[in-house]
């Protein structure tokens, strides 16, 4: 059987080799076992790729390969997850993933846990059996892919190809042998001996080397007692035996290490943790644990049973995709198929224009072909004008947002300079009028277009055209701070039904002269003439601009909700919010300093974005306050505002996470507000309400602390509040995480002591008090990305609100700390850039670890000490890995 | 190297991990006890033959690494295949199977300069010239001890002790393939350029390992190897 070339390579990555089940048999040659450094992952990826337990896979190291698609192929993932993607579409292990011919697959690495990831495909990887093993031997160059990593250039092919198609399938558990780590590190369990010490490594901490590799994981550490590790007669070593050179720092060794070691083995890491050892990354931190051999052989069956019992679940998953298969896609493709996709189903079947071209043109008359030229175009264009009139008529009647002016407010926004001023001086104060005159008039032009593209080319493209165009409406109106995805899609729906069957009756009807001839016809109608086009389609179009007309009547009428909320006009803020000179250090690929509205995290419990009419929208603030006050929009714009950039945090952000952002907030003193309601003595919380009933609780005493200035926000960045941001208002409260604070489509301020009520997220689990955590980022460069060995800037954000940043510093491979310059402040609220240029030539070629630290305005330097997000904010350092070239 | 005496009367079993035990005959390198691993060695393989859950066993200068399957092998079982190996296995059936003292592998080698690195430094620490290292170098009959470190990777016993040299105190990132080297009371050959703390005095264009030959290496244990300067 040929090879069938499966991938491309279009980038190696740091260390990518074929590997199999391994080489067992020639150590006594001096050739070492080789094989999957994790086996358990190695076994899932079989497993999941339907493959027998040795055949040979991809396994990719810290920094992985990208491979192009040659064909269709399905590929099953394990082990590390390094960030798999394709096409925009994330993919992760223990899963098997259809790619497309031509797709492009990364697995560019970064701190996701883990170092090896092990690609699999039916049929297993082709590669010569040299010593009874497809594994690459790197210390003998030979096996695998011509017996070296792959790189760039080279072409990767399928050993027994199965053309199978796509399954979705995936390891039915917790992948339970990927790393677990305990508080000080990664456990590795161990017989100790034969030579003894293995006492006092066990009693260190462990670190791992850069150095290390498939033939060993370095281990780092304090300095052991003198003459621990030590020289003996070299004899045979077993993969997992702990090396200690003189040294004093261990080599675990690898499935690649030498057959014969001359070192000291103080002990030999269990079989059953093989996967674990497989998967350490340097930098990782480790504990070595004594066990005993029984327990280490009992470890290994558990992990036998565990690995059976995942691969009797997968093929009972095979098992029913088959059967499903069997009884007929075709028919689940039915019940998936909307309503529109079976009307463009009908739609094909009847109009069928390539069915009979010569037909039609004998059976139509001299006089009529004009008519039969344009017809097309015209039950086209009508199509479009149904679409936009019924979509009209829905809009009005449901108060979401027309399409036409939502295009044309796309149009408005996105428009080129000086495109505005041409348009106001041609039509004046009508420029919105004839915006949307032109926006309907090119609207039937692409209709007639995408007429006649159904009868020339094919009608499912032109329906195609038509729910595009539905589509594009329906994005733009959603830009809208008042629009409800639910209406402005069942108008968008609408708009591409209406056109769709407008065209298809059309079509049927203009094509009536075919139903003499025998040609099928759907439409219940054998003795309509060709004319019945031209009536059908002015009765349509009629119909449509009344429709249109009487939606666009009651969109502007005064029971719309949506009218004028985003124009109402704030004054000018007392203050004017400034940023100082180098504030921004302009380092390419550092997280802007004010993050842009479309680009800012938005984190809330809302399915449906809250729609506020401002009109009707009021807040109330109760509780134990002196006396009750209602608020509404006009109310609060007559207070005193003020502006101040703020960063703000969600508490659910990992370490190094980017649910963390700094804009420019507009609006009102918080305790103006209260102030106005006069807050009593022994109201110790203050609760933020939703419009749709979410609750944040945070201390009175926070907000009352004169240090810092909360606010009832009402713009963001200079425009008004996004709707995602909680239009028309909402809480920002320096210093505190989101969930306690940040409330948005904010109703009700209520007082109230903190033992009597709890906010939202606090009985599921989360902290009462969420001060934000002190953190530090790494924007650039990215984990796992090659860099030049030349200077390399190390920059990103750290953010303490609103304590302040006082320092940052970078680690590299665990040594001594370095400062980083740092931005100027805009405040303590804010978050701060930082940048370290490091030398990464002195630093050498391989993979190297960057970790970063921050210290906050008091003082207190960001832990090390990791922790979930759960339940006051992720602690901890970020450190990444780059491989330098 | 006085290995002829001293060595142990009753060899011992030492667990190395769950996947193997050592089988160690002596505490320090002794032609004799690596002739008597190789025995061993190969008795254990007739187990491992037979699908006992036992797997290669590696021979070294006096100790037998036994790699066996714990799922397949409880290690009673595996202790007794080695009793019965070490009650079967002698020196005899060592030279017949392994031990090929006729057939010498010569091996031509260009000692010194660019080739040999370290000869001049070798000699000077040895109070030789270079030129008395080559001519004693060449005079030696090596034999192959065992294999090990690296593919076709073979530990030559046989040094004239006015040769033995400690490893260089730096070790090499990149030792050339064929590189002819000495270490401690053993010469060797790097099959393929690796990294390697051994002292280099010459380089050999014979090619000592090829995956795809049968065997892959004609370095086989007991083999007479003669080195001819070019």
């Amino acid at each position: 059987m040929t090879p069938e070339p499966l991938f491309d390579v279009v980038d190696g990555g740091l260390l990518t080799t074929i590997q199999d089940a391994g080489r067992p048999g020639w150590t006594h040659v001096g050739v070492p076992e080789s094989g999957a450094a994790d086996p358990w992952s190695f076994a899932v990826a079989n497993l999941l790729a339907g493959n027998d337990p040795n055949a040979a896979v991809i396994e990719a190291t810290i920094a992985g390969p990208t491979l192009r698609a040659l064909r269709p192929v399905t590929i099953a993932l394990a082990g590390a997850d390094l960030g798999g993607r394709v096409a925009g579409r994330r993919l992760r292990p223990g899963q098997t993933h259809g790619l497309a011919a031509g797709e492009i697959l990364e697995l560019p690495g970064g701190s996701h846990g883990g170092a090896r990831s092990y690609l699999a495909v039916p049929g297993g990887f082709a590669a010569p059996a040299i010593l009874g093993s497809r594994s690459t031997c790197l210390a003998g160059a030979f096996g695998g892919f011509e017996g070296r990593a792959l790189r760039a250039g080279d072409v990767i092919a399928a050993g027994r190809w199965r053309d199978d198609r796509p399954r979705a399938c995936s390891w039915p558990e917790p992948d339970e042998r990927s790393p677990q780590s305990a508080p000080a590190g990664t456990i590795l369990r161990v017989v100790a001996g034969p030579a003894d010490g293995f006492e006092a490594l066990a009693a260190s901490a462990w670190r791992v080397a850069p150095a290390s590799d498939r033939v060993g994981t370095r281990l780092d550490g304090p300095p052991l007692q003198v003459g621990i590790g030590g020289e003996v007669t070299t004899h045979g070593v077993p993969w997992g035996a702990i090396q200690l050179p003189p040294d004093g720092r261990p080599i675990v060794l690898g499935p690649d290490h030498q057959t014969t070691g001359g070192y000291r083995v103080v002990g030999v890491v269990i079989s059953a943790d093989r996967p674990v050892l497989g998967q350490l990354s340097p930098g990782d931190s480790v504990v070595l644990e004594a066990t005993t051999p029984d327990a280490a052989v009992g470890e290994l069956r558990t992990q036998q049973a565990a690995l059976r019992a995942g691969a009797a679940a997968i093929r009972d998953a095979a098992a029913w995709d088959a059967l499903a298969e069997a009884a007929g896609g075709s028919r689940a493709g039915d019940i998936r198929s909307s309503s529109v996709e079976r009307t463009i189903n009908a739609m094909s079947v009847t109009t069928s224009p390539r069915r009979a071209p010569g037909r039609m043109a004998a059976t139509t008359s001299e006089g009529g072909d004009r008519i039969a030229r344009l017809r097309p175009a015209i039950a086209g264009a009508v199509a479009a004008l149904a679409g936009i009139g019924s979509s009209e008529l829905a809009a009005g009647i449901l108060g979401a947002p027309s399409l036409v002016a939502a295009v044309g407010g796309f149009v408005i926004d996105n428009q080129p300079p000086g495109a505005k001023d041409l348009v106001v001086s041609l039509f004046g104060t009508n420029d919105k009028l004839a915006l949307e005159t032109l926006i309907v008039v090119v609207a039937l032009a692409i209709g007639g277009l995408l007429g006649v593209v159904a009868v020339r080319r094919s009608s499912l493209v032109a329906a195609g055209g038509f729910v595009a165009f539905a589509v594009a409406g329906f994005f733009a109106a959603l830009r809208s701070p008042s629009a409800m995805p639910t209406t402005a899609m069942i108008v968008a729906v609408i708009a591409a039904v209406a056109s769709v069957q407008t065209m298809s009756i059309l079509l049927a009807a203009g094509g009536a002269g075919r139903t003499a001839t025998g040609a099928p016809a759907r439409m219940p109608a054998p003795d309509w003439t060709r004319r019945s086009l031209l009536v059908q389609a002015a009765a349509i179009a009629a119909a449509s601009s009344a429709a249109g007309l009487i939606g666009r009547r009651l969109l502007d009428g005064p029971i719309a909700g949506s009218g004028g909320t985003a124009a109402t006009p704030l004054p000018r803020p007392t203050n004017v919010a400034t940023i100082p000179a180098g504030a921004d250090l302009g380092q390419p690929g550092v997280t802007p300093l004010v993050m842009p509205n479309d680009r800012f995290y938005r984190i809330d419990t809302a399915l449906i974005t809250p729609s506020v009419d401002v009109a009707s929208w009021r807040l109330r603030v109760h509780g134990m306050v002196d006396h009750e006050v209602t608020l509404n929009y006009a109310d609060l714009a007559e207070l005193p505002l003020i502006e101040q950039y703020v960063t703000i945090a969600c508490v659910s952000n990992e370490v190094g996470g980017d649910l963390v952002g700094n804009a420019k907030w507009t609006g009102v003193k918080l305790r103006d507000v209260l102030a106005m309601a006069g807050v009593q003595a022994g109201a110790t919380q203050l609760v933020g309400r939703s419009v749709d009933g979410w609750t944040a609780g945070m201390p009175t005493a926070w907000v009352m602390d004169p240090s810092r200035e909360p606010m009832i926000a009402l713009r963001m960045n200079d425009e008004p509040l996004p709707r995602n941001h909680g239009f028309p208002a909402r809480l920002i409260v320096p210093g505190l995480y989101g969930y306690v604070s940040a409330t948005k489509w904010l109703t009700e301020l209520e007082l109230t002591t903190l033992e009597a009520f709890d906010g939202y997220w606090v009985p599921l689990g989360w902290s009462k008090l969420g001060p934000i955590l002190t953190q530090s980022r790494i924007d650039t460069p990215s984990g796992g990305q090659r860099v030049a060995a030349g200077r390399v800037p190390i920059a990103g954000i750290a953010w303490a609100p609103d304590r302040g940043i006082s320092k940052v510093e970078i680690a590299i491979d665990g040594g001594a700390w370095q400062p980083a310059q740092l931005s100027v402040p805009i405040s303590d609220a804010t978050w701060v850039q930082w940048l370290y240029a490091w030398d990464a030539a002195a630093a050498g070629p391989g993979a190297h670890t960057i970790e970063v630290r921050a210290t906050d305005g008091t003082g207190t330097v960001q832990t090390a000490d990791r922790s979930t997000p759960a339940p006051d904010g992720a602690r901890g350092h970020q450190t990444i890995q780059v491989v330098v070239a | 190297m006085g290995g002829l005496t001293g060595r142990p009367v009753r060899p011992r079993i030492e667990p190395l991990g769950d996947a193997a035990v050592l089988v160690v005959l002596g505490d320090r390198p002794d032609p004799v006890l690596t002739r008597r691993a190789h025995g061993i060695a190969a008795a254990i393989a007739d187990a491992s033959d037979r699908g006992a859950g036992i797997g290669r066993p590696v021979p070294a200068h006096a100790s037998v690494l036994v790699p066996f399957d714990p799922l397949v092998a409880d290690r009673a079982a595996v202790e007794a295949e080695i009793a019965r190996a070490l009650a079967t296995a002698d020196l005899d059936r060592a030279d017949r199977i392994a031990w090929a003292p006729d057939d010498p592998l010569d091996i031509a080698v260009s000692y010194g300069g660019a080739d040999g690195p370290d000869l001049d430094e070798l000699a000077d620490a040895r109070g030789l010239r270079a030129a008395d290292v080559v001519e004693l170098h060449a005079a030696a009959r090596f034999e192959v001890l065992f294999l090990g470190f690296a593919p076709g990777f073979a530990y030559l016993g046989g040094l004239p002790p006015d040769l033995a040299t400690p490893r260089r105190a730096t070790p090499r990132e990149r030792v050339p393939a064929g590189s002819v080297a000495i270490a401690g009371e053993h010469s060797a050959i790097y099959p393929r350029s690796m990294p390697g703390g051994w002292n280099l005095i010459g380089r050999t264009d014979a090619v000592l390992f090829d995956p795809l030959a049968d065997p892959p290496t004609p370095l086989r244990p007991g083999r007479v190897v003669r080195f001819v300067p070019r």
